[in-house]
C-alpha cells in the first residue's frame, strides 16, 4: 500500500552477454530503460562513452506485421521465452525486405487490377443508362459534335464539377454513387470543340478518367460481354488478394521462424533502446523495483558472467536531481482505485499513496449518497454489460462495480430497495424519516476525512523536515488543532471563554508561524511576504468551514434519492387509472428507475470524485508522479 | 441568453480592440528610419509580450514580421481560457487557419520549394506560443514526416485527406518537373484554405440568434471576397477558362452566389466592376485609374479595407458571443498585415505615401 521503492542498476559487458541480460529482464517485466549517463555521471568517462538512441529492428518487425495483416492472419503466437538471434542484422533486413517487394508487386497488381473492375463497371453502368435513352456506344462514335467522357472523382470534387456544369456548355449525370462509397463514378457530355476546356475543368475537379476506346465500342455494347470481362478481373483480383494468405500458409514454417527472430531482437532493443557504448562494452542502464534487484543481479551472474553490475539507491539518485518512476502496490480491491488516483495525478515518488484511504472513502461516500438495494444491482448490471460491449473501460467499470456492491450494502443498512423504504428493515435508519440523524452524521464524516487530509499534510511536511509547516502551518499540527476547538466551541455549552483563548493563540501562532519557524527551525525557507501569508491564513481558516460543510451532500444526495424515487412512483401511480395505464405505469417506472440509476447515479459518482479531489486531495496531496513503465515482452499494442 | 464564457470574452475582446495600433502611431510608425526603431516603437505596445526576449534594435525585417504573425496566435490562444466549450471549438477552428500555414510551410520544404509563410517556422511557433495546440493536424506526424504522403497522412480530418491525396501526385517530389510542383502546391493549398472556410462557414451557419448572424456576416464576407478574388485572379494572371475558375470556389456563399460568380467568371477581368455594380462588392474592383502594376495592390489594400470595416460594424453593436473575438482576431490580423506593409516600406524604401493609402485604415481618408 504505497510507492514502491526503486534502485537503479546498469549492466556494463560485451554486447552478446548483454543482449542475455536484456532478454531476461524482460521475462521480469519490470526494467524501465533510463539514459546510462544517469548512473554514471560524474564519473570521468570523456568522449570514450557513446550513447544510442533507437531500435533498428521497429522497421523490419513492421513490415513482417503488415505481411501478416494483408494475409488476414493474426502474427505468429509469441513463446514466453525466446533465444536471441544468431542472424546478423543485415540478413534479416535483406530478408525482409525481399518479402516486401514481393508482396509490393501483389498491391500494386490488385491496384491495378482494381482499376480495371472500376473501368468495366463504369462502363456497365454507362451502357446501361445509355440503352434506357434508346442509344449505344456505337452511335457516340459516329456522333459529329457530341463528346462523352467518363470519370470517377470523390464526392466533393462531384459537387464542384455539377456546380461548374451549371455554367459550362457540358452535361454531367452520376453514372455510379452508391452512399457507403466514398467516389461517384460520372458521365460528362460536351461539344467537340469543347474538349479543351473540359480537360482543364477535369484537371481541376482530379477526376480520374476512363478512357473509353472506339474500337471496342461493339464490346461496351454487349452488357454480357462486360460482365464477363470484370467476372474475368475480380477472378484475378481475388486470386491477387489472397496471394499474402497462401504464401504465408505454404511459407509458414520459415517465416513464423524469420517473425519471432526479429520480434525476440525487436523487444530486446526496446529495452536496450537507451544503451551507451564505453570502450567497446555496452552500457544498459534502467531503473527496477528494489524488491527485483536480487533476482536481477543474481540472473546478469548468470547469463553474463563478464559483465560488471552496478547498483545505485534510488534515494541517491533523487538526491542528485533525477526523477524517479512511480509504481503502485496495493491490495487487489484496493488497486482498482489506483486509477481515481491517477485520474487526478499519480503520486511522485517521495509521496505518500493515497489509494487505500480513497478506496475506503470512496465506497463510504458512494454508498452514502446512493444507498438502495435495487438501484446498486442494476448499478452492477448495467456496468457489466457497458464493460462487456466495450462501452466502458476496464478499470473505470471495476470502481463502478464496487460503487455498486457498496450502494447495495448501504441500501440494506437504509432499508430501501428502488426507493421503497417499506420492503425491507432497515439496519441503521432511514433517509427520509431520520434527517435529523443523517446529517450530524454527515458532517462528522467530513470532519473525519479532512482531518486526516491535514494529518496526512503533516506528516509529509515531516518528512521533507519542514517543521515550521507542519506544526505552525495553517495545514499543520496548529490548524488542524483549531479546527477541533472550533468545532468544540460551536458545540459546546460551557467553557466557551477558555476555548476562545486558545483559539486566539493557535490563530496568532499561525499568523506568525514564519518568524517561529524562521526562529526555531534555522534555514527554513520562508516564500511569502507577510501580507499574503495573513491572507492566507484567513483564506484556510475559511476553507474549514465551507470544505466541512460541503460534507453536507451526503446527506442531500440520501435525501434526495429516496425523494426522487418517491416521485417516480407517484408519477406512476397517477397515469395507472388512464386508459392503458397498466402499461404506462410500467413504462414510467422502468424509464424513471433508469434514468435514477443512469443519472443520479453519474452525479453521485461526480460528487464523490469532487468529495476526493477537492476536499481531501487540496489538502496534502501534489501529484505529478511519472509511472513506472517497464519494457514487456508483449508489446502494448498487442 | 448569453454564459458566463461569451461575457467574458466579449468583454476581454472588446478591451483588447482599444489596444490596436491608431492611425496617428502608423503615421509616426512610417515616419522611422530603419526595422529595429519600428521594432523597438512595438516593443513599448501591445506587442510587448511577444517581442521582449528580442535584440530589437538589431531585429531583421524577416525576423520582425515572423513575430508579428505570430502575436495573431499567440493573442488567439489567450481567448480560450475565457470562452466556454462550444466557443472553444469556434475558436480552435478559427485558428486553424494556423495549422493550415504550418502545414502548407511544411508540404513545401519537404517538396524542396521553400517555404510559404515566409519564417513559419513550426517548431519556433510552437515554442513561442506553448499554449497552442494542433487541432487539423497531427503535430508530431506532420513535423517528423519526410515524405508528401507522410505529411498528409498527419492530417486528422479523413475528407481532408482524401482531398489532399487525391491532389498529390504518387511519385517523388525529385521526380516532378516546375510546373508539376507549382500545380501540386497550389492545389493542395486551394484545397486545405476551401475546407478552412468551408468549415468555419458551416460552424458559424449552425450558430443561432444575433451571434450567429453577426459572425456569418463576418466569415461570409470574407469568403464572398476570396471568391471574386480567386476568380479574377485565376483568369487575369492563370489564363483559366471561366468555368475552370469556378471550380476553385469555397462552396460556402454569403452575398456572392453563384449566379453572381458564374457572371464574375464569364466577364473580363477589366469588366468587373460593371458586372458588381449593384452590390455590397461594387467598388473593389473598381481600379480602371490604377496603374497596372498597382492594380492587384490596390484592390488587396480595398479588400482589406472592406474586412476592417466589416469587423467594426461587430463592436457597433453591444451582442455578447464568439462574433466579438473572431472580429477583433481579424482586426489584428489586419493590423499585422499593415505592419509588415510598413515594415517593408522602410526597408526597400518604398514611396511611404502611397504605402499609407494603401493600410486596412488608410491613412489619408480623413483618419
Amino acid at each position: 500500500m504505497a510507492v514502491v521503492g526503486m534502485v537503479g542498476m546498469s549492466f556494463v559487458g560485451p554486447r552478446e552477454e548483454i543482449e542475455r541480460v536484456a532478454l531476461s529482464l524482460l521475462g521480469m517485466e519490470n526494467f524501465e530503460p533510463m539514459t546510462p549517463e544517469v548512473m554514471l555521471d560524474g564519473r570521468p568517462l570523456g568522449s570514450r562513452f557513446q550513447t544510442f538512441r533507437g531500435n533498428r529492428y521497429d522497421a523490419p518487425l513492421e513490415k513482417l506485421d503488415r505481411l501478416w495483416s494483408a494475409a488476414k492472419l493474426p502474427p505468429p503466437r509469441r513463446p514466453a521465452s525466446a533465444q536471441i538471434s544468431s542472424v546478423p542484422f543485415s540478413e534479416v533486413e535483406a530478408r525482409v525486405d525481399a518479402l516486401v517487394r514481393t508482396m509490393d508487386g501483389w498491391a500494386a497488381k490488385v491496384r491495378e487490377l482494381q482499376d480495371q473492375y472500376e473501368v468495366w463497371r463504369a462502363i456497365l453502368a454507362f451502357g446501361e443508362a445509355l440503352r434506357q435513352a434508346g442509344r449505344e456506344f456505337e452511335g457516340l462514335a459516329r456522333s459529329f459534335y457530341g463528346r462523352a467522357a467518363l470519370g470517377i472523382l470523390t464526392r466533393e470534387n462531384w459537387r464542384r464539377l455539377s456546380e461548374a456544369g451549371l455554367a459550362a456548355p457540358i452535361l454531367v449525370m452520376p453514372l455510379i454513387d452508391e452512399p457507403d462509397e466514398k467516389t461517384i463514378t460520372a458521365a460528362v457530355f460536351y461539344g467537340g470543340d469543347y474538349r479543351e476546356d473540359m480537360e482543364k475543368i477535369f484537371s481541376s475537379v482530379h477526376m480520374r478518367s476512363i478512357p473509353l476506346k472506339p474500337d471496342e465500342f461493339r464490346l461496351y455494347d454487349s452488357a454480357d460481354a462486360v460482365r464477363y470481362r470484370m467476372e474475368a478481373v475480380e477472378a484475378d483480383l481475388e486470386g491477387y488478394r489472397n496471394m499474402p494468405g497462401r504464401y504465408v500458409v505454404e511459407s509458414r514454417f520459415e517465416l513464423e521462424k524469420l517473425y519471432l527472430a526479429v520480434y525476440t531482437m525487436q523487444r530486446v532493443y526496446s529495452l536496450c533502446q537507451l544503451r551507451g557504448e564505453l570502450s567497446g562494452m555496452t552500457v544498459l542502464a534502467g531503473w527496477v523495483p528494489e524488491a527485483s534487484q536480487a533476482g536481477a543481479a543474481a540472473m546478469a551472474a548468470e547469463k553474463a558472467p563478464h559483465a560488471l553490475v552496478l547498483t545505485e539507491s534510488g534515494s541517491d539518485l533523487e538526491r542528485r536531481g533525477h526523477e524517479l518512476p512511480t509504481l503502485l502496490r496495493n491490495w487487489p480491491l484496493v488497486r482498482r482505485f489506483q486509477e481515481i488516483v491517477r485520474l487526478y495525478s499519480l503520486p511522485s515518488y517521495n509521496e505518500l499513496d493515497p489509494t487505500f484511504v480513497v478506496a475506503a472513502s470512496f465506497c463510504l461516500f458512494f454508498g452514502f449518497m446512493f444507498g438502495d438495494v435495487g438501484h446498486g444491482a442494476l448499478l452492477v448490471l448495467g456496468t457489466w454489460l457497458f464493460e462487456k460491449k466495450g462501452l466502458m473501460g476496464r478499470e473505470i467499470a471495476a470502481v463502478m462495480k464496487v460503487a455498486g456492491a457498496v450502494s447495495v450494502l448501504f441500501g440494506f443498512l437504509y432499508g430501501s430497495v428502488f426507493g421503497k423504504e417499506e420492503l425491507i428493515h432497515p439496519l441503521w435508519l432511514s433517509p427520509l424519516k431520520d434527517v435529523n440523524t443523517i446529517l450530524p452524521v454527515s458532517v462528522g464524516v467530513g470532519i473525519a476525512f479532512l482531518s486526516l487530509g491535514i494529518a496526512f499534510k503533516v506528516y509529509n511536511a515531516v518528512r521533507r523536515r519542514e517543521w515550521g509547516e507542519a506544526l505552525l502551518g495553517p495545514e499543520g499540527l496548529a490548524g488542524l488543532l483549531f479546527y477541533w476547538l472550533a468545532l468544540a466551541a460551536a458545540l459546546a455549552e460551557s467553557g466557551r471563554g477558555v476555548l476562545m483563548t486558545l483559539l486566539a493563540v493557535l490563530f496568532a501562532a499561525m499568523i506568525f508561524g514564519n518568524g517561529i519557524a524562521r526562529l526555531l527551525f534555522h534555514g527554513e525557507t520562508v516564500d511569502e511576504g507577510g501580507v499574503t501569508h495573513v491572507f492566507s491564513i484567513f483564506h484556510a481558516v475559511m476553507n474549514f468551514v465551507s470544505n466541512t460543510a460541503s460534507f453536507v451532500r451526503l446527506a442531500a444526495f440520501a435525501l434526495n434519492h429516496a425523494g426522487l424515487s418517491g416521485a417516480v412512483f407517484m408519477l406512476g401511480e397517477m397515469v395507472e387509472k388512464a386508459p392503458g395505464g397498466i402499461f404506462y405505469h410500467a413504462l414510467i417506472l422502468l424509464l424513471g428507475h433508469l434514468v435514477i440509476v443512469g443519472l443520479e447515479g453519474l452525479i453521485v459518482f461526480i460528487q464523490t470524485l469532487r468529495l476526493e479531489y477537492y476536499e481531501f486531495f487540496g489538502k496534502f496531496y501534489s501529484g505529478g508522479g511519472r509511472e513506472f513503465a517497464p519494457v514487456l515482452w508483449h508489446r502494448r499494442a498487442d | 441568453m448569453a454564459g458566463g464564457g461569451s461575457v467574458a470574452e466579449s468583454v476581454k475582446a472588446r478591451i483588447r480592440r482599444g489596444t490596436l495600433i491608431q492611425s496617428e502611431e502608423f503615421r509616426l510608425l512610417l515616419e522611422l528610419a530603419s526595422v529595429g526603431e519600428i521594432a523597438v516603437h512595438l516593443g513599448k505596445s501591445a506587442y510587448a509580450a511577444i517581442l521582449k526576449d528580442f535584440n530589437l534594435e538589431e531585429m531583421r525585417r524577416s525576423e520582425l514580421e515572423f513575430l508579428l504573425g505570430v502575436s495573431v496566435l499567440a493573442e488567439g490562444v489567450t481567448f480560450r481560457h475565457y470562452a466556454d466549450l462550444s466557443d472553444r471549438k469556434l475558436l480552435d477552428l478559427w485558428l486553424e487557419s494556423f495549422d493550415i500555414t504550418l502545414f502548407k510551410n511544411h508540404f513545401r520544404r519537404t517538396m524542396g520549394t521553400g517555404e510559404w509563410g515566409g519564417h513559419m517556422d513550426a517548431g519556433r511557433i510552437l515554442g513561442l506560443v506553448s499554449d497552442f495546440r494542433l487541432t487539423l493536424v497531427d503535430q508530431e506526424k506532420l513535423l517528423s514526416g519526410g515524405t508528401l504522403r507522410d505529411i498528409v497522412a498527419a492530417v486528422r480530418s479523413e475528407p481532408l485527406r482524401a482531398a489532399l491525396s487525391e491532389a498529390i501526385p504518387s511519385r517523388d517530389p525529385s521526380e516532378m518537373s516546375g510546373a508539376e510542383f507549382q500545380k501540386t502546391s497550389f492545389n493542395a493549398g486551394m484545397i486545405l484554405d476551401r475546407y478552412y472556410f468551408d468549415n468555419l462557414y458551416a460552424a458559424a451557419a449552425a450558430l443561432g440568434g444575433e451571434e450567429g448572424r453577426m459572425l456569418r456576416a463576418l466569415v461570409g464576407t470574407r469568403v464572398d471576397l476570396m471568391n471574386l478574388y480567386w476568380i479574377y485572379r485565376a483568369r487575369r494572371f492563370f489564363n483559366m477558362a471561366p468555368e475552370e475558375a469556378l471550380t476553385l470556389l469555397v462552396k460556402a456563399r454569403c452575398r456572392a452566389d453563384f449566379e453572381l460568380l458564374t457572371k464574375v467568371a464569364f466577364a473580363e477581368p477589366r469588366a468587373l466592376a460593371a458586372v458588381l455594380r449593384g452590390t455590397a462588392y461594387e467598388e473593389i474592383f473598381d481600379v480602371e485609374n490604377s496603374s497596372d502594376a498597382l492594380r492587384e495592390v490596390e484592390i488587396e489594400s480595398r479588400i482589406k479595407c472592406f474586412l476592417f470595416a466589416a469587423a467594426q460594424r461587430v463592436f457597433l453593436t453591444g451582442s455578447l458571443g464568439f462574433q466579438n473575438i473572431a472580429a477583433y482576431l481579424t482586426l489584428k490580423e489586419l493590423e499585422v498585415r499593415d505592419l509588415v506593409a510598413v515594415v517593408e516600406s522602410v526597408r526597400y524604401g518604398f514611396d511611404r505615401s502611397k504605402v499609407a493609402l494603401l493600410l486596412a485604415r488608410p491613412l489619408g481618408k480623413g483618419n
